[in-house]
């Protein structure tokens, strides 16, 4: 087991009681530690709590990126040394989680951001409307943060706990994916990219973010510009 | 169109850039906001002061000025609430989570599962 005991897979759901199931049962036969936080779901999601897994719920909704704040501040309490953050839809893989906490335990990267651009294979996969999107979205979240990454909206990272302790997501919403490079740069944690593979299901593609919802984060960002 | 007006624009730019960057504080987004419809107000009051200072900075009518006056009043207004509903979207968020947190068990491990 060795790093595994103080490693904590975050598993944000809101809705997600389909699939989180799964999802969650692919981790813990791996060999990993589960948190689901619970997003105020209205759905079955709490059905999870069957698992051997840390159940957190928020009493109401309010955003991926406060979803996995609470689920990092948990693992900072809980005493975690890697905290991993991993979408309950299922479109992650739960066998590329060894490969994406390797720079962190070589010591060379205090935040690894999962990319599906690094691999030909891998980026073949995403469908063309998506892709434009995503490619849209990690122009903007370069200019706003001066971080440049093949792949920005992903939701699959691996934190130190050393990014554990000076990462504070404030933006509730999907933004939090830009705002976590702003505050990597300013704490000046050292960050890298690995390849993972993105799994596109018909319910994933259902329930993943929309034209309409890159426009609500590029809102979100410039509001959080004009009002701090 | 008067020959001052492409100079006026640019210093008008400069002074909302300057303003964004560096000025800005609560404080002085709501004495902003007082000032434009302040002078907007007298500015209705009195329609003959208002044309000849519209034409004196290149604006047809007195009207438009008042109207351009209030714009940046209102739209300054609405950033004012939309700070407001973030602050207290962060503490719903917050309290949302110590409360999450509290019932969370942080002690006990979950079992170890096969592997």
């Amino acid at each position: 087991m060795g790093i595994e005991s103080s490693l904590l897979v975050i598993v944000p759901a809101h809705n997600e009681g389909r699939v989180i199931g799964a999802t969650v049962e692919n981790l813990l036969s791996a060999g990993y530690q589960v948190v689901v936080v619970d997003d105020g779901s209205s759905d079955h999601t709490s059905d999870v709590r069957r698992f051997p897994i840390v159940y957190i719920r928020h009493a109401v909704n309010l955003g991926q990126g406060a979803a996995l704040q609470t689920g990092m501040a948990y693992a900072l309490r809980a005493g975690a040394e890697i905290a991993v953050h991993f979408d309950a839809d299922g479109q992650h893989d739960c066998r590329q989680i060894e490969a994406l906490i390797q720079p962190i335990l070589e010591g060379r990267a205090d935040v690894v951001f999962g990319s599906r651009f690094l691999r030909k294979e891998d980026s073949v996969r995403v469908p063309l409307k998506k892709r434009l999107v995503l490619k849209g979205g990690i122009l903007v979240s370069w200019a706003m943060t001066g971080v440049l990454l093949s792949d920005t909206h992903n939701g699959f990272r691996a934190l130190s706990r050393r990014a554990l302790e000076r990462i504070q997501l404030q933006e509730n919403g999907f933004a939090h994916a830009t705002e976590i490079l702003q505050q990597v740069r300013e704490a000046g944690l050292r960050y890298e990219e690995a390849p993972i593979t993105i799994t596109y299901s018909d319910y994933s593609q259902l329930k993943g973010q929309k034209i309409s919802g890159s426009i609500s984060i590029l809102f979100d960002l410039i509001m959080s510009k004009l009002t701090k | 169109m008067i020959l001052a007006q492409p100079i006026l624009v640019t210093l008008l730019a400069v002074l909302v850039i300057l303003y964004f960057a560096r000025l800005r504080s609560r404080a002085s987004d709501g004495a902003l906001i007082f000032l434009c419809f302040g002078v907007a107000a007298l500015l209705v009051l009195r329609p003959t002061v208002a044309t000849r200072l519209a034409n004196f900075v290149g604006i047809g009518r007195g009207v438009d000025l008042i109207t351009y006056l209030a714009i940046p009043g209102l739209a300054l207004l609405v950033l004012l609430l939309f700070a407001r509903t973030r602050d207290l979207n962060a503490k719903l968020t917050a309290i949302v989570r110590e409360n999450a947190l509290a019932s969370a068990p942080v002690n006990r491990q979950p079992e170890q599962s096969q592997h």
